[in-house]
């Protein structure tokens, strides 16, 4: 379609095409900017908080979910978002080959991005024994020990994920308790595989050409200098909120995008799903409510009704 | 571009491996899969080739690939 379309959604993860899949069905000519289809669920094999699906992978239940959108026959353009501008009637896009699309409601849903820790030797040596995704890159480890940098429940569940592979797993934690859901958590501490390093920060990655140790800011059975063969860093992610950013949405001391109830933030029009928004609980099944949500008040929103 | 070699080192739960294997079916391009994950041989190789451990790692003729990167993998095939 040329023209204005009544909605453009950014991102294509399980928020953004929960949104094209509602926007579909509420009749709204849709566009949907995605850099990467699929998005962070991608990251684990291993989904069993779906509701009414007991175990699914990521990639399973991001093709479903883009599937089913599909059969609403959203436009899809396949590139990065770069610049969002308020225009008269609404908003102009511009992806990174300098095309640019006219929408006159936005659903943000650019979810979030790996964090990494910046520190030393964590870019000379990436993919050289220090990872971010385990379940790219954990088979690499069979028989050997790594540490999972990280105490939230995503830290928790890849640390389960490679113990299939490795003979031994630290969890290298800065606070006092590993912050997983209970069951999560349960699992771990079941696992004799895993031993949890707590209090303690990594301040550096060394080796030559490749990972050869860690260096702890205190000592772990008497040293400061722990040896693994790889390290996976799951430190928690930052939202992908510049477009947010460059229309002048407010954002919270996160850099989240801040939603209200029906999925709307500070500019009339702007909507925002998914781990980009300001929810506690960043889940695909929340991120999949707000996009609904976001799909309907934008629709209510095109046909004039004031709240 | 029929006779470009291409091999994708990958292992059955890399979502970027999928993708790029996908990649190349949708386009009807032959490639040779290398599962790391079941052949310890490859896994060694795959780091001989690309001197990293990630995957996939796409090596089209003597392009080495690392990760799904459709626009270098296009470039390498001389797609637009
Ligand atoms: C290791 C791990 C395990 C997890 N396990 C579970 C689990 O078991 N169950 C569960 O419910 N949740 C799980 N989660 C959380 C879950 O993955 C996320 O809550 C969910 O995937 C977020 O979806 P999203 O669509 O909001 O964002 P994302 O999935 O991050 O998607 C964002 C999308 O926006 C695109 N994008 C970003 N910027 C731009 C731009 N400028 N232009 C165009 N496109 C852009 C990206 O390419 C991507 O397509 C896990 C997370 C991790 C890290």
């Amino acid at each position: 379609m040329s023209g204005t379309y009544d909605v453009a959604i950014i991102g294509g993860g399980v928020a953004g095409f929960s949104a094209a899949m509602y926007c579909g069905r509420l009749k709204l000519s849709t566009l949907l900017i995605v850099e990467s289809r699929g998005g962070t669920i991608l990251l684990t094999n291993h989904v069993t908080n779906w509701p009414g699906i007991k175990a699914i992978s990521g990639m399973d239940l991001a093709t479903n979910i883009e599937e089913h959108a599909k059969e609403y026959k959203p436009d899809i353009v396949d590139a990065k978002a770069v610049k969002a501008e308020k225009t008269k009637d609404g908003f102009s896009i511009t992806d990174a080959d300098g095309k640019t699309y006219l929408s006159r409601t936005l659903i943000l849903a650019t979810g979030s991005a790996t964090r990494k820790l910046n520190i030393p030797g964590e870019n000379e040596l990436e993919n050289k024994g220090v990872h971010s995704c385990a379940l790219c890159d954990g088979v690499f480890y069979r028989d050997k020990t790594i540490a999972v940098i990280g105490g939230s429940d995503s830290a928790v569940k890849e640390a389960l994920l490679l113990t299939q592979w490795a003979m031994k797993v630290y969890m290298i934690y800065r606070g006092e308790k590993v912050r997983a859901e209970p069951i999560n958590l349960e699992r771990v501490l079941a696992n004799e595989k895993i031993e949890i390093v707590n209090n303690t920060n990594v301040k550096e990655f060394a080796g030559n050409g490749k990972l050869e140790k860690l260096i702890l800011d205190k000592p772990y059975k008497g040293s400061n200098e722990f040896k693994v063969d790889g390290a996976f860093v799951e430190i928690g992610r930052t939202p992908n909120s510049e477009l947010a950013r460059q229309l002048g949405v407010k954002l919270n001391e996160k850099g989240e995008v801040m939603i209200n109830r029906h999925a709307e933030t500070s500019a009339p029009g702007v909507y925002a799903c998914g781990d980009v928004a300001d929810t506690i609980f960043k889940q695909a099944i929340v991120g999949a409510g707000e996009a609904v949500l976001a799909s309907y008040c934008a629709y209510e929103y095109l046909q004039g009704k004031k709240r | 571009m029929a006779d470009k070699k291409i091999i994708v080192y990958s292992a059955e739960w890399c979502p970027w491996c999928h993708k790029a294997i996908d990649f190349f079916k949708a386009k009807k391009i032959p490639f040779e899969v290398r599962d790391v994950g079941a052949d310890q041989k490859y896994a060694a190789e795959v780091q001989q080739v690309s001197g990293q451990t990630g995957i996939p790692v796409v090596v089209i003729d003597k392009d080495v690939i690392i990760g799904f990167n459709q626009p270098a993998i296009k470039k390498a095939l001389g797609l637009p």
